[in-house]
This record gives structure tokens, C-alpha cells and sequence, in this order.
């Protein structure tokens, strides 16, 4: 089943090429040129995790009955001196131009976050298009934050009012989201307020992403993340 | 819409590929094939959701967004010129006092410039492939940056 899952995503593009009803053309063959581009990029974000156990694997429930979405939770590590009762809990979206991607895809960030911080991170997945157009995204990331708020104290003794949001390039739209939905519950003065974002790369107008390198990248002065 | 000025509404009227570009923008993107997909999201329903903040954040009121934002930019991104004009209304929302009493929390907005770096350049360690090597060929005016902390 897991297997099933994992070809279902890693090929999506191929499949919906074909499959996904009610799609021009024109995106119909530019996917089955994105799908070399996924499989090295997925490749290359997610073997090194293959045998790691930095992070468990969890299906989060949605509105949509019996379609879970996929994410990955990072502990921090366990210190005798933290006095702390409740951990913070922190969102992070991953990019990917709303065309896919793996909650891998910012792994090492998520680690580092969760060993400095002593929060528990998440890194969530969500629905891609061309197949799921605008909202579909959007309500996967809604569900997800209310998800985590509503089972943080339980699950990993997080606490549900230290909540923080970061996401990179398409995932960086939606972090600046979570906090205009769920009614309210997500904005100041409601307790479960997203009280600080982080993005990267954060496309805040109109989200159409238009960027060379969108997967490759680079950094020049191999800069890090501040500290 | 008490935060929105004209600039930025002139700015979602932009297609794509009528963004304003940094001066060192690369001439060719090795995956300019990809280029439509990455308006399909949203273009099925431009009409309606070009005026909405939860997809624009740039139009969204500050009372709607965290009270700490930080903006980690790259300034070889086609969303430079945006994110600057996000922050610096951000940053003019903070100083003002609202009538919703949106400031009666402590807020800051910081966005941070890294010259020379491209969109994404995070997620990329190889040392061995560095597309911003191609666009130094380019008449580069590079920002006076360098990662740098922008504070209002």
C-alpha cells in the first residue's frame, strides 16, 4: 500500500499526463517533461533519508474521507536539563512551484530546527496541480494546522499555542496562508495564532512561480541558514 | 482594503512573465518548458483569485498575518521586486496604528538579502553545479548586499 502510494506520487506526473481529466494540452506534454526533472530531484532529496530514522512518517486526515496526507515529524532530541512541559510545534511547507515535491525536500532544515529549537517540526505534504487547481492546496494545508493544533498535546507533548510556520518558494505562499484561514483560529488574538513565519523565497503576489533553476538552485557563498 | 496602494495593484495585474526582473537575471532558463505549469494552480481561476490575499499575500492586512514575519530572500529571483515591496508595506502597516487594533500585539517584519544567490539556493549543496556562474556573463549590477539584515 505504502509502495502503491509512493509510485502514485513519484509518477504523478506521467500518470496525470495521461489520466487527469480536463487538462490542456500544453500542460499535458510539459508534464511528461517535468516527470525526469521529479524523479532526480526526488531522487536525490529523499535516498539519503532512506535509512535514516531522523524523522517518523505520519498520514494526516483531511476533509477529503480516506485521502491522508503524507508528512514527516522530527523529535527533538530528549534533554534531562529542559524543564519545559510543552514543546513548541512548527509547520514547514515544502516548495516545489505547486507542481510537487516531497516533505524531504527540506529535511535537513527541519532537523536543524528541531535540534536547536527543542520544538517538534513538521513537514507536511499537500495536493499539486495541474490536476488540483487553487484552492485544493490551500485546504490541505488548512486541514494539516488544524490537525496539528488539535493533536499536538497529545502526540508529542507539543504545545498548541507556541505554533510557528516556515515554508520554502511555493510552500512559502502558503505559510503566509495558514494564518488568514481556519476562521480566525490561526490569528492574532486567537490562542492557536501562528506566532511567527519564516520564508524562503516566498512568491506573495499572484503565486505563479517563474524562476530559472526552480529545482536546481545554488548558492554561491554556500551560505546557510542565520542563525 | 485599508493596506493595498496602487503599486501593488499595478503588480497583480502582471502576468508571469511581465515580472519585473533583478539586473542579473539569467537570459535563459535551462527549463523554460516548464514555464506555463507553473501559473496552473491559479490561472484556471485568475479572475477571482488575483484579489484574494489568501493567494496574494502582498494584499492580505496585517491583522490577518503572524505578528513575526521574516522573509529569507535571494536577489537572483524573479520574486525579488515583489518581496520588497511585501516588506516595506509590512514594515509601514507595523508603524501605523490601525483601527482594528491590529498593532496591539508586538509585531516585526525583517526581511533578509542574499546577494548572488538564486531562488532556492538552499536546497542545493553540490558544490559542482552552479547556474550562477552563467548569469555573472550577464551586465551585472549586483545589489549592494550581502547578507544582509534589513531592519525598518
Amino acid at each position: 500500500m505504502e509502495l502503491l502510494r509512493v509510485l502514485r506520487h513519484w509518477f504523478a506526473p506521467t500518470i496525470d499526463a495521461f489520466f487527469a481529466p480536463a487538462l490542456p494540452f500544453t500542460y499535458r506534454w510539459r508534464l511528461l517533461a517535468l516527470q525526469p526533472v521529479v524523479l532526480l530531484t526526488y531522487s536525490l532529496k529523499s535516498l539519503p533519508w532512506l535509512f535514516s530514522n531522523a524523522f517518523d512518517v505520519i498520514l494526516i486526515p483531511t476533509r477529503r474521507l480516506n485521502q491522508p496526507l503524507r508528512a514527516i515529524v522530527f523529535h527533538p532530541p530528549y534533554r534531562s536539563s529542559d524543564e519545559r512541559a510543552l514543546r513548541p510545534i512548527h509547520l514547514d511547507i515544502h516548495g516545489g512551484g505547486f507542481l510537487g515535491g516531497l516533505p524531504e525536500f527540506e529535511a535537513d532544515f527541519c532537523q536543524r530546527l528541531s535540534r536547536e529549537t527543542g520544538g517538534v517540526v513538521i513537514s507536511a505534504q499537500y495536493r499539486y496541480s495541474p490536476r488540483h487547481i487553487f484552492p485544493a492546496a490551500h485546504d490541505d494545508i488548512e486541514d494539516v494546522s488544524k490537525w496539528l493544533v488539535q493533536h499536538a498535546e497529545k502526540r508529542w507533548g507539543a504545545d498548541a499555542k507556541v505554533l510557528t510556520v516556515s515554508g520554502f518558494s511555493a510552500g512559502a505562499n502558503l505559510a503566509l496562508a495558514v494564518s488568514q484561514m481556519g476562521g480566525g483560529m490561526f490569528k492574532w488574538p486567537s490562542q492557536t495564532a501562528v506566532k511567527g513565519c519564516v520564508t524562503f523565497c516566498a512568491p506573495v503576489s499572484r503565486n505563479s512561480i517563474l524562476s530559472p533553476y526552480l529545482v536546481g538552485g545554488t548558492c554561491q557563498h554556500r551560505t546557510h541558514l542565520p542563525r | 482594503m485599508p493596506t493595498s496602494n496602487s503599486s501593488t495593484q499595478v503588480d497583480l495585474r502582471l502576468k508571469p512573465a511581465e515580472k519585473p526582473k533583478p539586473a542579473n537575471y539569467p537570459k535563459q532558463d535551462p527549463l523554460f518548458f516548464l514555464e506555463p505549469l507553473y501559473d496552473s494552480y491559479v490561472a484556471p481561476t485568475r479572475p477571482v483569485s488575483i484579489s484574494n490575499p489568501i493567494l496574494n499575500p502582498i494584499i492580505a492586512p496585517i491583522s490577518d498575518l503572524p505578528p513575526k514575519i521574516l522573509l529569507v530572500t535571494p536577489t537572483i529571483d524573479i520574486l525579488l521586486d515583489e518581496q520588497l515591496k511585501f516588506a516595506e508595506r509590512l514594515k509601514e502597516d507595523v508603524r501605523r496604528e490601525t483601527e482594528d487594533g491590529a498593532n496591539a500585539v508586538r509585531r516585526e517584519v525583517q526581511i533578509m538579502l542574499f546577494e548572488d544567490c538564486m531562488h532556492g539556493w538552499l536546497a542545493c549543496k553540490s558544490p559542482y553545479f552552479s547556474p550562477v556562474r552563467l548569469c555573472k556573463g550577464s551586465n551585472a549590477d549586483p545589489l549592494p548586499l550581502n547578507s544582509t539584515l534589513v531592519h525598518d
